[in-house]
């Protein structure tokens, strides 16, 4: 019987092949891992300085802990060279005695269509795995914006456990407080700015958006005193933050003295820091898929069931643009990853086909863990007719706001809500309209999911 | 046992998937989980507000406060 297949031990990786356990115990499971498989929550990555957490402190199984658990094979510190979707194989190697001269020749082998056995022999330490079925659970890489300057490659970012860990070291080696420039006022940039406050370090956030969270609230609010953005960024200042918003960063340099950066913006102001953290937004990871031949759009193009355009392909999570919807953040991977294990459970080897679920994504609000002012935010579908308005004014808790995007008729298609408002998700979320255009509704008929096979 | 050494022996929970924070003084109110109720009366059906995991999918883990 040959295994089930996933690229990448992340979010969607492991979740995705404990959902797959519960409905099938018995087909063999691989994962491959280019980090070393260690599983731990992606969203705890922003709030861990606060209390003090080391990198190990978020780790809750190893690689070998969730081997077992799964009954799986973990491959860890291995790259894929290359995906062939016609034989159904996957070639990979450690990453550690990979070379790059041989990884094109094994790219050559397999354009050229040499046998198996050959591309074996010549390069000794790939291996390659037949699959049933694939996954690529790939996620998303960073964004760089090209910032001149010579210390341009000290921009750090964050995305998974190794980034945090080498974050925090350097944090560990800076005089305290540190001096942390943040570029990217967006969900994560707030989060690290209010997790870096709380650990007593000086934070300043530079965006080229007028406001806070600039892609997720609304600029203004009719009715309000202010927006939830502005409570965001006030409640954020009176932890230490300093906002340098509707700025850009031009340069940096090494200062001639010491350790120091220096920051230049587009308005001219300077501001000296000691580490500098980029979180201006993630681009799915799609080169792998495209080098296999794969629908790239802006991520892995798939349809509602996750169906890439490789047959017994699949993509879930960060990499993936399902129905032409890129879903950034946890709760989609978990409504995807369990119609997904139900569509790679109901795999018959006798006739290699399955049957295909549709995922279907309820509501899906999106927390801001910023315990100076928390915020849950659920936005209308893309391209929505209609304004936000200010829901209450009478609390006379000023930082509990509460916004409804509102259709021309009057219908609440999104929600906005700070500070204690939060508690008003579930009903919020109990009285969304979905449209029926909603991408995220579209009927099976549309979603274009190929039946058996 | 005083009402005093009982709300002192109320914990906060984080979820392991999303880092959620349950507060069982608080409770949930808003989805229908009365403040004081502890995560093991929490029904096994519920989910994570901000994840959508299941709580028979995970252990929520205990946080000092």
């Amino acid at each position: 019987m040959k295994p089930l297949l996933i690229l990448g031990t992340g979010l969607a990786g492991y979740t995705l092949a404990r959902e797959f356990r519960k409905l099938d115990q018995t087909r063999p499971l691989v994962l491959v891992t280019a980090d070393d498989g260690s599983a731990y929550a992606k969203p705890n990555l922003s709030n861990a300085l606060a209390t003090d957490r080391s990198a190990e402190a978020l780790v809750q199984s190893d690689a070998a802990g969730m081997a077992t658990q799964l009954q799986a094979r973990v491959l860890t510190r291995y790259r894929v060279i290359a995906i062939n979707t016609e034989a159904r194989q996957v070639h990979v190697a450690p990453i550690d005695d990979l070379r790059d001269d041989i990884r094109e020749d094994i790219r050559e082998d397999i354009r050229q269509g040499t046998q198996k056995d050959a591309a074996c022999a010549t390069h000794a330490p790939v291996e390659i795995i037949d699959y049933a079925q694939l996954v690529l659970a790939l996620g998303a890489e960073p964004l760089r914006l090209p910032i001149a300057g010579n210390a341009a490659d000290h921009i750090r970012s964050v995305n998974d456990l190794e980034d945090y860990r080498a974050f925090r070291d350097a944090l560990s080696r800076c005089t305290a407080p540190a001096r942390v420039a943040i570029l990217g006022g967006g969900l994560i940039g707030c989060e690290f700015a209010n997790d870096l406050a709380i650990a007593g370090h000086a934070v300043q956030v530079i965006d080229i958006a007028p406001q806070a969270l600039g892609r997720l609230l609304p600029s203004d609010l009719p009715g309000a005193v202010r927006g939830p953005a502005q409570a965001l960024q006030q409640a954020l200042q009176q932890t230490g933050v300093q906002w340098h918003l509707g700025r850009s960063l031009k340069t940096i340099q090494h200062s001639a003295t010491a350790s120091t950066l220096e920051l230049q913006l587009d308005n001219g102001d300077s501001l000296e820091a000691d580490l500098v953290l980029s979180a201006v937004g993630l681009a799915p990871r799609t080169a792998l898929a495209a080098s296999a031949g794969l629908q790239i759009g802006r991520g892995i193009v798939t349809n509602q069931c996750l169906q890439t355009s490789a047959r017994h392909v699949y993509a879930l999570g960060d990499c993936a643009e399902v129905n032409g919807m890129l879903l950034p953040y946890v709760m989609p991977i978990m409504h995807g990853a369990r119609a997904l294990a139900a569509t790679l459970a109901s795999y018959q080897d006798t006739n290699d086909s399955v049957q295909a679920q549709s995922v279907h994504y309820p509501p899906m609000p999106v927390s801001v863990k910023t315990p100076a002012l928390p915020i849950t935010v659920c936005s209308p579908a893309m391209g929505s007719a209609g304004a936000w308005v200010a829901a209450s004014t009478a609390n006379a808790d000023t930082n509990a706001i509460e916004a409804h995007f509102l259709s021309p008729e009057g219908k609440l298609l999104g929600f906005a809500l700070t500070g204690t408002a939060c508690s008003r998700r579930s009903a919020l979320v109990r009285a969304l309209v979905l449209l029926p255009g909603d991408a995220l509704s579209s009927s099976d008929v549309r979603s274009g999911c190929s039946g058996p096979g | 046992m005083n009402t005093t050494a009982q709300s002192n022996d109320l914990k906060t929970w984080q979820c392991i998937v999303c880092g959620f924070i349950y507060d069982e003084e608080q409770g949930l109110p808003d989805e229908g989980i009365t403040a004081g109720t502890r995560w093991a009366d929490i029904p096994a059906d519920w989910a994570c507000p901000d994840c959508g995991v299941a709580k028979a999918d995970f252990d929520m883990v205990e946080i000092s406060v």
